[in-house]
């Protein structure tokens, strides 16, 4: 890559002009990478999206510097750089399929079980705590509380859908709000928090889905 | 041979005589298919991420990732990565200038930043796994898929780093015994780039990933 450097150099005076830039460029991204790395200090005092705008830009500059300037692309012709140019396909499939995918249902697959949470429980330290724990766990299974999820297990056929993507979208915020109340309530019980269970929510129904005259499968009930 | 492959000097041959590595201009037919390679390998990581960002926008218990994952340590990777990637072009430098054994010794300083990173990686899954109660498939305080988007990527994108360490010290082992001695730094380049891909990759993932 000598004709990257003016004439007439030596090759010592041509590697010290190559490596001045790059250490220009080295500065510059660690500058990019402190200035990416601020807005987590001032997460409170400015919208959100500004503070992700701002990321995305310095992201998108220290992507470009390694590319531009590392990997040689200010040399290469034009085909290299469509080449290395293609994966930013991937942008143009994101923007086909993302306005879709935030509009449709949320998706909640939280569900905290006993087996999920005790082996992982850093919570519960002591050999008493464990004690405990086992108990609620037994407590809450015999008592019909372990944590079931009144969320449809049927598929939907389109005519059982809501008319309209704002009724579906209210709809769907019910059944989160009820799933984060029930994952509270179930997450209580294992960890051995006095909180009573709520007798809403499909408590007492035992098995889980089933259809009851409870708050809870009047929110699947919406869905319908 | 390299002025044969000087785009500029390709419009005297007839279609059916021109070198496919033509529309590459001066680069190397190896350079061009390491350019390739790199092209699919970023498709591939464009799938992983875009998995990923479909499933944080239609979950809305998805936590904000600084509250689980450090992004101190991971701005350290950062830098380390950014490091090695300048070491990596003034191996590249070095070596054109003929000074094999500057070249060595840069080559192994940033084989040397890809191992930190893996080491820095190595302590973060632990530490989340004990800590925040994340494995492959399951999480402790939210979605499981916080935690499996979490391993592949950063994952896939550890495996790339491996690769890269192997292939550095290939062409350390390389330079050391004096197959570059005479300036053709063409192969170094080409490992470079794929040094620098790695590098540029977890800029995009630690945005992604971490920051957002």
């Amino acid at each position: 890559m000598s004709g990257h450097v003016p004439e007439g150099l030596t090759p010592d005076q041509a590697e010290a002009f190559r490596n001045k830039k790059y250490i220009r460029i080295f500065f510059a991204l660690c500058l990019f990478t402190f200035l990416e790395v601020l807005p987590a200090f001032f997460a409170d005092k400015f919208p959100k999206m500004a503070l992700d705008l701002w990321i995305v830009l310095f992201t998108i500059l220290k992507a470009g510097f390694v590319g531009w300037y590392f990997m040689h692309l200010e040399y290469e012709s034009k085909w290299t750089r469509i080449v290395a140019a293609l994966p930013l396909m991937m942008l143009l499939y994101a923007a086909v399929l993302m306005p879709d995918t935030v509009r449709s249902r949320p998706i909640s697959l939280y569900v905290p079980t006993p087996d999920r949470v005790l082996p992982l429980d850093t919570h519960a330290p002591s050999a008493k705590g464990h004690a405990g724990t086992d108990t609620a766990h037994a407590e809450a299974t015999d008592a019909g509380t372990a944590p079931s999820v009144d969320v449809p297990t049927q598929p939907l056929s389109p005519d059982q859908l809501p008319d309209t993507a704002t009724a579906e979208r209210q709809a769907a915020d019910k059944v989160v709000a009820a799933l984060k109340a029930q994952s509270e309530q179930a997450k209580a019980a294992i960890t051995g928090d006095a909180a009573p269970p709520a007798p809403s929510a499909g408590g007492g129904t035992g098995a889980p889905s089933a259809p009851a005259a409870t708050s809870g499968s009047s929110e699947v009930d919406a869905w319908r | 041979m390299k002025g044969s492959n000087l785009a500029g000097m390709s419009h005297g041959t007839s279609p059916a005589t021109a070198k496919a590595t033509d529309i590459f201009g001066h680069a190397s037919n190896g350079k061009a298919g390491m350019w390739i390679f790199l092209m699919t390998d970023g498709l591939t990581f464009g799938g992983l991420l875009l998995a990923y960002g479909m499933l944080r926008v239609r979950n809305p218990e998805w936590p904000h990732p600084a509250d689980h994952l450090g992004i101190g340590l991971s701005a350290l990777a950062t830098f380390l990565l950014i490091c090695s990637s300048v070491s990596m072009v003034m191996a590249q430098s070095a070596g054109e200038a003929r000074k094999p054994r500057k070249m060595l010794n840069l080559l192994l300083a940033t084989a040397f930043g890809g191992i930190l990173f893996l080491g820095i990686q190595v302590y973060e899954y632990a530490h989340l796994a004990h800590s925040q109660g994340m494995s492959f498939a399951d999480f402790l305080h939210g979605p499981p898929q916080f935690a499996s988007t979490f391993f592949i990527v950063t994952g896939f994108h550890g495996a790339h780093v491996f690769s890269g360490v192997v292939y550095l010290l290939i062409m350390a082992f390389r330079t050391a015994m004096g197959k570059y001695d005479d300036g053709n730094v063409n192969t170094i380049e080409i490992a470079g780039l794929f040094w620098h891909f790695v590098d540029l990759v977890w800029i995009l993932v630690f945005t992604l990933v971490y920051l957002l």
